[in-house]
């Protein structure tokens, strides 16, 4: 597994001991990941825009005090986990993790809709892989939100088990468990379209 | 712990790990392990595809805070930088760590002395020095009558110091 979190070194570590350059390396990364991550909670462009900049900004605020001992993606979806959960206080709504439901308030929908990679891809193709990413968007939306966090974080960012684990703040055996039932269920909507759109 | 968070039997772990695609080999549920990763594969590829490309302002800004946010290097830390790399500076700090460390024995010899009365200065006037050389030869006859009135004249005849 090619994980895009798999850094040549702790850029928080490298941070810490006066060397900026990995950590800025790893900025365009971090930006696009958190703001999937973001989006995929339901926040809009904009929103989760800001809130990317905000947990890169308190990484490197808090760079001084961090402790390599877990591992640097865990920590940064911890703390991006938490500017979510705040700024769902600070909009006086309780932490909302079923954003992929809605479309974002600019009135634009979450676009998981596959670009034709193949040049020599037919329209009748792209279609079809547009119309297979469309069910997949609208089963993940129907998983239940730990289910889905785990999801997100195991097969989206790539973490292993360990990771997702410490981000969460869960054992690694549940996190395991919720990614086998969370892909039962995507399996099972999947099979059964119809069932997913209508409910 | 839900009911649905209980653990995992060793099949249904083997069928994850495959799902993942932490593992090449599935030997039960093969049909249900293909579909199951070929959903992850699609998810990633859709989540790959939707990403939002961040702009360079927003990567600038960051990337700024960053570079912000690290220490400059200190003098101290040149220093220790300095005492590893190069001979004239590791003599220099020596130096000036012998000196430090011989001023305050300076100090306290120059303090424990006993304190002196006040200095007097005397100028002497220098004795005069006889030249050994002839007198200059007088050209012509001194006048007595345009000699000074301080000047006594002796009733001796003049005579020089050779002759006497």
């Amino acid at each position: 597994m090619t994980s895009p979190w798999n850094l040549p070194c702790d850029p928080l570590e490298a941070l810490r001991g006066g060397d900026s350059g990995p950590f800025e390396d790893f900025v365009p990364l971090g930006l696009a990941a958190l703001g999937g991550f973001f989006r995929r909670k339901g926040a809009t462009r904009e929103e989760a825009e800001d809130l990317s900049q905000d947990v890169l900004m308190k990484l490197v605020q808090n760079a001084t005090n961090y402790q390599p001992d877990g591992r640097f993606a865990a920590y940064v979806f911890r703390v991006g986990r938490n500017a979510w959960i705040d700024s769902r206080r600070r909009a006086g709504a309780r932490p909302q993790l079923t954003g992929l439901e809605t479309p974002g308030s600019d009135g634009e929908s979450l676009r998981l809709v596959r670009e034709p990679i193949d040049p020599g891809q037919t329209p009748g193709q792209a279609l079809e892989v547009s119309e297979q990413a469309g069910l997949v968007h609208a089963a993940m939306a129907a998983l239940s939100p730990a289910h889905r966090e785990v999801f997100e974080l195991g097969v989206i960012q790539e973490l292993p088990y360990p990771e997702i684990a410490r981000a969460i703040g869960i054992p690694v055996g549940t996190v395991k468990s919720r990614m086998f039932h969370a892909l039962r269920a995507l399996r099972a909507a999947l099979a059964a379209p119809e069932e997913v759109h209508h409910d | 712990m839900t009911e649905r968070d209980l653990p995992l039997t060793p099949a249904e772990e083997a069928l994850l790990d495959f799902s993942l695609g932490h593992t090449d080999q599935c030997a039960e549920n093969s049909l249900e392990a293909t579909s199951m990763r070929e959903l992850v594969s699609q998810a990633r590829l859709d989540a790959r595809s939707a990403a939002d490309v961040p702009s360079n302002a927003l990567i600038e800004s960051v990337r700024e805070a960053a570079r912000e946010s690290v220490p400059q290097p200190s003098f101290w830390r040149l220093l220790e930088g300095g005492l590893r790399t190069n001979m004239l500076v590791r003599i220099v700090a020596a130096s000036l760590v012998i000196h430090l460390a011989a001023l305050p024995v300076l100090a306290w010899l120059q303090f424990s002395q006993k304190e002196r009365g006040p200095i007097y200065i005397q100028f002497e006037k220098p004795e005069p020095v006889l030249v050994d050389q002839p007198a200059p030869e007088l050209l012509e006859p001194v006048n007595i009558d345009e000699l000074p009135e301080w000047l006594e004249l002796l009733d001796q005849p003049l005579t020089s110091p050779d002759q006497d």
